[in-house]
């Protein structure tokens, strides 16, 4: 069978992988924090190794078509949106907020909605709480949390609201190294990647009562779901030509 | 015997012709894909040296007319404007190539995904450690106005000299690269393929028709040959 079948099908499968992850993002345009993701394609060529030593020389049966080998986030900010609601908490800057999994592990989330949990701690979605660990008093009424972290809360009879902890901003030194995880969360290739504030990053700021949206400009989006549609649409055709080929190939003995 | 000969050439010139177009399809939207062109196009064009003298070698060639340029917004993403390449490397090899989408790896360096690390004009890898950081016109890397490294820019007196590669990059061969001439270095911007899917749609339907005609001087030949065959059998 001739090469131009299997490049046309190196071409479909890229530009399928390339339209999931466009609609993910069309999909997911209206979800606090929502960093979009892009995919890289790359040309693929045989009689190479990985490391691009001596290749074979130009040859035209050593033609592989594409691939598209990585995914990659892109952690642009999104805008703004305040809410009111006080336990609503967005990032401003560069930085992470860390929680603690559900295995010990550190996550990290670009912020969202707060509550408290069943044990009263300070938590993001699905309870999983702050790795601060901030422990609010039963009944305390105005949780207050300034730009640089402070939660302050004020107790049941108490006239003063008094500071219960600390939330600090971590940043992350490999960005392109982070793994998703199910529910909106990030993990860090090691715990050495994470910089802490004590380190003197410059992770940023809170804003509490505001989210923020996603980065997805649905414009840019739809073009990207037109172009690969098209493209999509090529790659069928270079299959096709490789059937009408594989035909006049065939139909020589008749 | 001499006709089947031809049209199983014809046949095979056009399966490889219908390859390159199938791969110049399938990349069209591969960041700083070069369009290849196939032999006989090379050889109107003036062809690589040496190729008479061995044409199974100068099968495919590459054509160095730029892309368009796209605002990504990526930090590390970068586009060469003008005649010039990148300098891409690993110990074993040194490439060049026109795709700049690289990412920063764990030491601090840009490498492209294949893992190999943009090198400096002052040899060695590019090292823009954490952080954020700019790109100069020039391809000087920056930081709070601080330069750190200057990105390696080159170009090649014969570029039909150059052998494509994985990836997008291209060996030397052999041939020495100079200084690149008047080009900027672009930063959150990435250079399209040159591919012009219309023309690359006609050379294969192109193709496709070359390979019937082969197909039809077969089966006529074999119609002929039968005939001749029965007749003289008959006697």
């Amino acid at each position: 069978m001739n090469g131009v079948f299997q490049i046309g099908a190196t071409g479909l499968h890229a530009q399928d992988r390339a339209l999931n992850v466009v609609a993910n993002n069309i999909t997911n345009m209206n979800t606090p924090g929502f960093k979009r993701a892009e995919v890289r394609f790359a040309e693929l060529v045989g009689g190479h190794s990985a490391d691009g030593s001596a290749p074979a020389a130009g040859d035209a049966s050593a033609l592989f078509g594409v691939a598209a080998p990585s995914t990659q986030r892109l952690f642009a900010a999104g805008e703004m949106h305040p809410t009111g609601n006080p336990l609503d908490l967005a990032v401003q800057g560069e930085g992470f907020i860390e929680l603690a999994g559900p295995d010990g592990q550190t996550l990290l989330w670009r912020g969202g909605t707060l509550r408290i949990n069943e044990d009263g701690f300070l938590a993001g979605p699905g309870g999983l709480p702050l790795k601060a660990m901030i422990s609010v008093p039963e009944g305390a009424t105005n949780i207050t949390i300034d730009a640089a972290g402070e939660v302050k809360a004020l107790a049941p009879g108490a006239t003063e609201a008094v500071s219960i902890g600390h939330i600090d901003l971590v940043t992350v030194r490999n960005m392109d190294g982070l793994t998703d995880v199910e529910g909106g969360f990030y993990r860090a290739a090691s715990e050495s990647d994470l910089v802490s504030a004590e380190a003197g990053n410059n992770a940023g700021s809170f804003i509490q009562g505001s989210v923020e949206l996603s980065n997805v400009e649905l414009t840019d989006e739809m073009v990207q779901l037109m172009m690969m549609q098209r493209a999509y649409a090529a790659s069928a055709q270079v299959v096709q030509a490789g059937d009408q080929l594989a035909a006049i190939a065939n139909g020589l003995k008749r | 015997m001499q006709i089947t000969e031809i049209a199983a050439q014809i046949l095979s010139r056009a399966e490889q012709r219908a390859e390159v177009a199938a791969q110049n399809i399938t990349n069209a939207s591969t960041p700083g894909y070069r369009r290849r062109i196939s032999f006989m196009e090379l050889m109107d064009a003036g062809g690589p040296p040496g190729a008479s003298a061995d044409p199974q070698r100068a099968m495919v060639g590459a054509d160095f007319s730029a892309g368009q340029l796209q605002q990504t917004g990526g930090a590390t993403d970068l586009a060469i404007a003008g005649e010039g390449f990148f300098v891409v490397g690993s110990d074993s090899a040194t490439l060049y190539t026109r795709q700049g989408q690289f990412r920063r790896d764990d030491s601090g360096r840009l490498v492209t995904a294949q893992g190999l690390a943009l090198q400096s004009a002052d040899g060695g890898d590019v090292v823009v450690g954490d952080g954020p950081f700019q790109v100069t016109a020039d391809g000087t890397v920056t930081r709070d106005g601080e330069p750190l490294a200057r990105i390696a820019l080159v170009d090649f007196e014969d570029r039909h000299a150059l052998v494509p590669g994985n990836g997008g990059a291209f060996s030397a061969d052999g041939a020495e690269p100079r200084p690149a001439q008047g080009v900027v270095v672009h930063q959150g911007m990435l250079e399209s393929s040159n591919v012009n899917t219309g023309d690359e749609m006609v050379a294969m339907m192109e193709a496709v028709r070359r390979a019937e005609t082969g197909q039809r001087l077969v089966t006529t030949y074999d119609d002929l040959m039968g005939r001749a065959l029965n007749l003289f059998g008959q006697q």
